[in-house]
């Protein structure tokens, strides 16, 4: 029997139906956070076990999309700091010697966006690619409105820096 | 961070106001670096998109049960259940536990006897003892040590078939040895009496 959930209009709609039309947004906005193939993917896997399970609780007023990105996003933070904590013991010189930089290659856009802060793809994952306003990113990230537009300049500035070779 | 830097940034994103573009179109007319940045800037703007736009990759769709969505009243269903049963437990617990002191009551009261008996035994021991010819005591003090060493007594046949054998044989054991002191002339002469 395959499962059935209720969508933002409290219409009925099968599992499959919710996960072929959000499932790739979840992954492309995980991979902005983790940067990460596969941290990425079991991201969604745990974004749709968590809303199924957390159905009762979903709240009509926000969008269907909105509540998955708010879960993923939550997962995404604290799969970070898990890792965070888990690699704090590395030795710097030896990650520096193991990962020296390749000078004379070309840097792509998606090696500048690796670059940049979990928070700052994010933020322009949000704009670029969801085309969200200040005002929704503010609310799903929760900061201030003046801080999406501080940050998103921020990261584009820093994106641009990177592109061009100054940093 | 240049104000103006800044502004073009909020006008790629469509979040100024008249006022604010008709200012901003202003000085992108007279100056040809915030002209650059607009141009970096938007380029990016399209760049990024399709940048996401064009990531794809083979998912697997998660197995969820019919059962998951309703966790809630599963684990409440199971703490109401586990619930029920350790009432069921307590309640044989106690039950069990009256039981057992209706036998070690028991046990006490047959003891109880069997001191009695013992000093009535050991009394007549001690007049029989006196005219007890000498061989016949070395006889009856190898019985005695048998005797000593596995007491064997009636009483305690009554609780073969009970669960608490093992703490009866226990207490048993100890019980005759220290609470009836007779020596083991008194006992071989008990013996005497007997047969």
């Amino acid at each position: 029997m395959e499962k059935v959930i209720l969508n933002h209009k409290r219409e009925i709609i099968p599992f499959t139906e919710l996960y072929e039309k959000y499932s790739m947004d979840i992954y492309r906005y995980s991979l902005s956070i983790l940067k990460d193939n596969d941290d990425a993917k079991d991201a969604v896997q745990e974004t749709f076990v968590k809303y199924v399970e957390n159905e009762g609780s979903f709240r009509g007023d926000a969008s269907q999309k909105t509540w998955l990105l708010v879960v993923t996003r939550n997962y995404c933070y604290s799969k970070l700091k898990r890792t965070e904590k888990s690699n704090i013991r590395i030795d710097e010189e030896i990650f520096e010697e193991a990962y020296e930089p390749q000078y004379d290659s070309e840097i792509t856009l998606k090696d500048a966006l690796i670059c940049l802060s979990s928070e700052h793809n994010e933020l322009l994952f949000l704009k670029e690619y969801d085309g969200y306003s200040y005002k929704e990113i503010a609310e799903l990230t929760e900061l201030s409105i003046e801080n999406v537009k501080i940050k998103l300049f921020r990261a584009r500035q820093q994106l641009r820096e990177i592109l061009k070779g100054d940093k | 961070m240049k104000e103006i830097d800044l502004q073009i940034s909020q006008f790629i994103d469509n979040e100024l106001n008249d006022a604010e573009q008709k200012k901003l179109f202003a000085v992108l007319a007279e100056d040809q670096n915030a002209r650059q940045t607009l141009s970096d800037f938007m380029q990016l703007k399209k760049d990024t998109s399709e940048h996401y736009k064009n990531i794809t990759t083979e998912l697997i769709l998660p197995a969820i049960s019919q059962t998951t969505a309703e966790p809630n009243k599963k684990y409440k269903m199971m703490f109401y259940l586990s619930l029920a049963a350790s009432i069921v437990l307590a309640m044989l617990l106690a039950w069990n536990q009256s039981g057992k002191e209706k036998v070690l009551k028991q046990f006490d009261v047959l003891l109880a006897k069997y001191e009695i008996l013992m000093n009535q035994y050991s009394d007549a021991i001690e007049k029989k003892n006196e005219k007890e010819p000498f061989p016949q005591q070395l006889a009856k003090k190898s019985i005695l040590t048998e005797l000593r060493k596995k007491p064997s007594v009636k009483s305690i046949s009554n609780f073969q078939n009970t669960t608490f054998l093992s703490r009866v044989k226990q207490k048993y054991e100890t019980m005759p040895i220290k609470s009836v002191v007779i020596t083991k002339e008194d006992f071989i002469g008990g013996q005497i009496v007997g047969n």
